[in-house]
C-alpha cells in the first residue's frame, strides 16, 4: 500500500483517539443539545464510535476491495 | 421461593446449552498443539469477531461499567472510549503478529520475544508475568459468576456453588475442545450478552422513568453534575485521558488478546474484525443507561457497592418477572464465562509453552504438550476457584500490578514486530526502568498530575530505550577511533 494510504489511516486513528480524550472531548462537554434523549457528551462518544467504524471500513475496502486472496 | 427456582432452572438450561455447544465443537484439530491453541490458524471472521469481543467484555461489563456510571457519571465514558479504540490495535498489530506466527511457528508472546531477542529467559519471564496477571483476572470472573448466581436466585444457589457451576462448564469445554470450543460458545454467549444488555438497558429506564430521554432530563434537573466531565466525583481530564490511552493501547499486550492474533486465518480477517469491532462496543451503551438509572433510584440510600447497581435495579426496584431475572443472570454469566474461558485457556497455554517447555520439558512431543496444556487449564481454573473462595483483598492489587508490568513489555514487542534495529539490552533496560516507574507511581507515590501510572512507566521505558540505542549506535564509531 502507498505511503498516502498509511498516512491517511494513521490520521483517521489519531483523530478518532483525540476526539475521545483531552483535548477533543472538551468541546463536547455539555448536556445540551440532547440527541436521541442522551446528553451531548454521551452522544459524542457514540458518534465517534460510529465514525471510527465508517473510516476503518473505508480503509478496509480500499485495501482489500474485491480481492479475496490477500 | 418458587421464583428462585424458575430463575435457577432457566440459568441451568442455559449452562447446559453452552456446555453442549462447547463439547460438540471438538474437532480433529483440537488434538495438535497448533489446533488446540490457535484453532490450526484457520479461524475466520465471524468466530474471530466473537472471540475478540467476548474476551474483552467480561463480568466487568455487566457489573463494573454500570457501577461506574452510577457512582461517577460521565467519567464512565472512559470505558466506552477505550473499548472502541481497541480495533486500532487489532488493525495495526494483529496482521503482523499473525504473519510472523505463521512463518515462524509462534503461539505465545513469549515465543515472539524469546526468538526475536534470542533470549530464552525473556520468554520465560514474559510467560510468568502473564500467568500472574491472568489468574487474578480469571478469579474475578469466577467470583463474579458466584455473586451473580447468589444474588439472582436469592441465595438458593450459594456463592460457592454458583462459582463452581460456571467454572466447571467452562473448564470442561476448554479442556476438551480448546480454541474451537471457545469460538463456538463465544458466538452464542456474545449474542446472548448483546440481546440481554439492550433489553435491560431500555426496559429499566422505561419502567422507572418512562424512557431513556425522560431519565436523562430528570437527572439533568436534579443532578446535572453526573452528565458532564468531571462527573460527580471529580475525575480530571488527565486521569481520564491517560486511563483511556493505557487501557486501549496496552490491550495489545494482554496475552489473551495477543495470542488470538495467531489464530486468524489471514491478516485480512483481522482487519475486517477491527472494522466490525465498534459494533460490539455499542453493547456498553445500554449498560451505562442502567448505571445512570441507578443515580436517582438510589439517591437517598446510596449503594454500599456500586457494582451491584444492575442487580439491585433488576431484583428490587424494577420488579421484573423471574423469567426476566433468569435471562439477566444468563446474560451476565455469559459475559463472565466467555471471558473466563479465554483466560483459562491462555493461562494454561502460556504456563506450558513459555514456562515448562522452555525449562523442564524441552524434549516434549506435540501430543504430550497438548495433554499437559489441557491439565494445566484445569489446574489454573481450580487455583482461581480456590482463590475466589478465599477472596483475598490483595487480588485487585495483584491484577493491577501484573497488568501494568505486561504493558511495560509493549515497546519490546513492538520492537520485535516493527523495529528490528532495537537491541536486546536497550529493550530490557527500558522494560526494567518502565516497570520500576510504574510500580512506584501505582503503589508507593501519588502519580504526578493524577495521570495513569502506566503512562509514566512507558515514557521512562521509551526514554531509556532511546538513550541505549544512541549509545549503541555510537559505540562502533568510538571503537574505530580508538584503533
Amino acid at each position: 500500500m502507498s505511503k498516502t494510504y498509511h498516512f491517511l489511516v494513521g490520521l483517521h486513528f489519531t483523530v478518532c483517539t483525540l476526539a475521545m480524550i483531552w483535548p477533543g472531548a472538551l468541546i463536547a462537554n455539555r448536556i445540551e443539545p440532547t440527541v436521541l434523549g442522551m446528553p451531548f457528551l454521551m452522544f459524542w462518544y457514540i458518534l465517534w464510535m460510529g465514525l471510527l467504524f465508517v473510516g476503518t471500513w473505508i480503509a478496509y475496502t480500499v485495501r482489500h476491495g474485491g480481492d479475496r486472496n490477500v | 421461593m418458587s421464583d428462585s427456582i424458575i430463575v435457577t432452572s432457566i440459568t441451568l438450561v442455559y449452562l447446559v446449552a453452552v456446555l453442549w455447544l462447547g463439547l460438540r465443537a471438538r474437532s480433529q484439530n483440537s488434538s495438535s498443539l497448533e489446533g488446540y491453541v490457535a484453532g490450526g490458524r484457520h479461524v475466520g471472521v465471524v468466530i474471530l469477531f466473537f472471540i475478540l469481543g467476548a474476551e474483552i467484555f467480561s463480568a466487568f461489563a455487566f457489573l463494573g461499567a454500570p457501577g461506574w456510571a452510577y457512582k461517577h457519571g460521565s467519567p464512565a465514558f472512559y470505558i466506552l472510549a477505550y473499548l472502541s479504540l481497541v480495533p486500532i490495535v487489532i488493525w495495526s498489530v494483529g496482521p503482523r503478529v499473525a504473519d510472523l506466527g505463521r512463518k515462524r511457528g509462534y503461539l505465545t508472546q513469549g515465543d515472539l520475544l524469546a526468538d526475536h531477542y534470542d533470549s530464552k529467559p525473556l520468554g520465560v519471564f514474559a510467560g510468568l508475568i502473564g500467568v500472574v496477571a491472568l489468574v487474578p483476572y480469571l478469579t474475578i470472573q469466577i467470583a463474579g459468576a458466584g455473586l451473580l448466581f447468589q444474588a439472582a436466585t436469592d441465595g438458593l444457589v450459594p456463592f460457592w456453588l454458583g462459582a463452581l457451576l460456571a467454572f466447571l462448564v467452562v473448564t470442561a469445554y476448554v479442556f476438551c475442545s480448546g480454541l474451537s470450543g471457545i469460538g463456538w460458545t463465544n458466538l452464542m454467549q456474545g449474542i446472548m450478552m448483546i440481546a440481554i444488555a439492550w433489553f435491560l438497558g431500555l426496559a429499566i429506564p422505561d419502567s422507572l422513568y418512562g424512557g431513556v430521554g425522560e431519565m436523562f432530563s430528570k437527572i439533568q434537573l436534579e443532578m446535572p453534575e453526573y452528565l458532564t466531565m468531571p462527573g460527580a466525583t471529580g475525575m480530571g481530564w488527565g486521569a481520564f485521558s491517560t486511563a483511556i490511552l493505557i487501557s486501549a493501547f496496552g490491550s495489545a499486550m494482554w496475552p489473551h488478546l495477543f495470542m488470538k492474533f495467531y489464530s486468524a486465518d489471514s491478516g485480512r480477517s483481522l482487519r475486517r474484525v477491527s472494522v466490525l469491532y465498534p459494533l460490539y462496543a455499542y453493547l456498553l451503551v445500554p449498560l451505562l443507561f442502567i448505571g445512570f438509572a441507578g443515580i436517582l433510584a438510589f439517591a437517598d440510600t446510596p449503594l454500599e457497592r456500586p457494582d451491584t447497581v444492575l442487580l439491585k435495579l433488576v431484583m428490587e426496584v424494577a420488579d421484573f418477572s423471574p423469567w426476566i431475572i433468569g435471562l439477566m443472570l444468563s446474560g451476565a454469566l455469559a459475559a463472565a464465562m466467555s471471558t473466563g474461558a479465554n483466560l483459562a485457556h491462555t493461562a494454561g497455554v502460556v504456563l506450558v509453552r513459555d514456562v515448562f517447555c522452555a525449562t523442564v520439558m524441552r524434549e516434549a512431543s506435540d501430543a504430550a504438550a497438548v495433554k499437559l496444556t489441557r491439565w494445566s487449564v484445569v489446574a489454573v481454573s481450580l487455583l482461581a476457584y480456590v482463590i475466589a473462595l478465599l477472596n483475598p483483598s490483595s487480588l485487585v492489587l495483584l491484577l493491577l500490578g501484573a497488568y501494568g508490568l505486561i504493558v511495560q513489555l509493549m515497546p519490546m514487542a513492538l520492537g520485535a514486530l516493527f523495529f528490528p534495529q532495537l537491541k536486546r539490552q536497550s529493550v530490557m533496560a527500558g522494560a526494567a526502568v518502565g516497570s520500576g516507574l510504574f510500580l512506584l507511581f501505582q503503589f508507593a507515590v501519588d502519580s504526578p498530575f493524577g495521570w495513569h501510572a502506566g503512562v509514566w512507566g512507558l515514557l521512562g521505558n521509551i526514554a531509556v530505550i532511546t538513550l541505549f540505542q544512541m549509545a549503541v549506535a555510537k559505540k562502533p564509531a568510538a571503537r574505530e577511533a580508538a584503533i
